[in-house]
């Protein structure tokens, strides 16, 4: 074997006054993977992988620089405080009043809960990340979904289908299996 | 200036006098990041300024009780998360318009947004990916600009691994039935 090629002889890339981030080569292969399982992804989508990836979107000028979150966050604690002391303030001088107020939203609350009953909210893509029945059954990730989030999902009537679906499939398996086709209620004890 | 680790930054912010130069490490570590992130939900500047400034203030309120559960990046890309969506919801609520409506006013202030440099491609890439439902759209983001790994992304968003391949994968095939079509 040729002298240059032996990777034991190659001194090059071992100690050396360059120094990497903390487990950059630790964590080197998962990032490649990662990077690999991004592209095959796309693959099948031609249109969307031909897209170079950048964002398209801009911030203004020195946004970031000039942009004091630090002080607003301190500034709203700051605020939240002083609005605490006024409105404690303000309940002791008209207690009476705001019990009076109180007492008749919770007397109102009740009343229109009471005649609003059965109307559901209708809430924008309330199923698994937005998936449709049929796109869960029809993902090849089915098997990855936990079993909690699919209960979400199913109804009562999609798991009964379901339950009727694997008895008479069950049913259709042992009747045509000679061995078990004979068995009568009676071998069973029912 | 060199980052420093959550770890650092937590350990400051437990300490009464350096709860600010804490505060300031985490905005300058967070900042752009959370900033874009939510600029793809919301889109519009301004409102990704007033949304990211509630995630601070949310984050400032609770880092006291932040119990360690999950890393620090997860529960920040949480915060801006769900109130970026909060935030969707209350501008949906005061224009009285549908979920629909406001993703086409979203897509059509694209065309005379400023901040917007992408050309025609892009743009078309971006109302394509706009005709998605709000949390599809989200894990389209993480996963196709940011690159989000599913395991991180299952914290964020609090939804398992499977489900979010299948999320990806079926709002993939609306985006390119959109630029195949259009």
């Amino acid at each position: 074997m040729n002298k240059d090629n032996n990777i034991e002889d190659w001194k090059e890339g071992q100690e050396n006054e360059f120094e990497v981030p903390k487990e950059y080569f630790e964590s080197l292969p998962r990032k490649l993977f990662s990077k690999i399982e991004l592209i095959e992804e796309l693959k099948e989508f031609s249109v969307l992988s031909s897209i170079e990836k950048k964002n398209p979107f801009i911030a203004p000028e020195n946004y970031f620089e000039a942009r004091d979150f630090v002080k607003a966050a301190i500034e709203s604690e700051k605020k939240k405080e002083a609005v605490i002391v006024k409105f404690s303030g303000f309940v002791k001088r008209y207690k009476l009043a705001i019990a009076a107020v109180f007492v008749m939203t919770m007397g109102t609350t009740v009343l229109y809960k009471m005649y609003n009953k059965g109307q559901i909210e209708k809430v924008d893509c309330s199923e698994i990340a937005c998936l449709t029945k049929e796109d869960i059954t029809n993902s090849k990730y089915f098997d990855q979904i936990s079993i909690d989030e699919l209960e979400t999902v199913a109804n009562g009537e999609m798991l009964d289908s379901m339950n009727t679906q694997l008895n008479n499939e069950l049913l259709n398996e042992i009747l045509s299996d000679p061995e078990t086709a004979n068995i009568t209620d009676e071998d069973l004890g029912i | 200036m060199k980052e420093q680790d959550d770890e650092e930054i937590l350990q400051l912010f437990s300490k009464e006098n350096s709860r600010e130069q804490a505060f300031s490490a985490l905005v300058n570590k967070y900042q752009r990041r959370l900033y874009w992130h939510i600029r793809k939900i919301v889109i519009d500047h301004d409102d990704t300024d007033d949304v990211l400034q509630n995630t601070f203030i949310k984050t400032w309120k609770g880092l006291d009780n932040f119990k360690q559960e999950s890393q620090l990046f997860t529960w920040l890309y949480r915060i801006a998360t769900n109130e970026a969506l909060t935030f969707l919801k209350q501008k949906n609520k005061k224009n009285t318009q549908s979920i629909n409506d406001i993703e086409y006013q979203l897509s059509k202030s694209l065309e005379s947004d400023n901040y917007f440099r992408g050309d025609q491609i892009e743009l078309k890439l971006q109302q394509a990916i706009l005709t998605l439902p709000e949390k599809q759209r989200i894990v389209f983001n993480l996963r196709y600009y940011e690159e989000m790994p599913y395991e991180k992304m299952s914290e964020v968003l609090e939804t398992s691994v499977g489900a979010l391949k299948a999320s990806y994968h079926h709002a993939a095939k609306k985006v390119e039935e959109y630029l195949v079509s259009n």
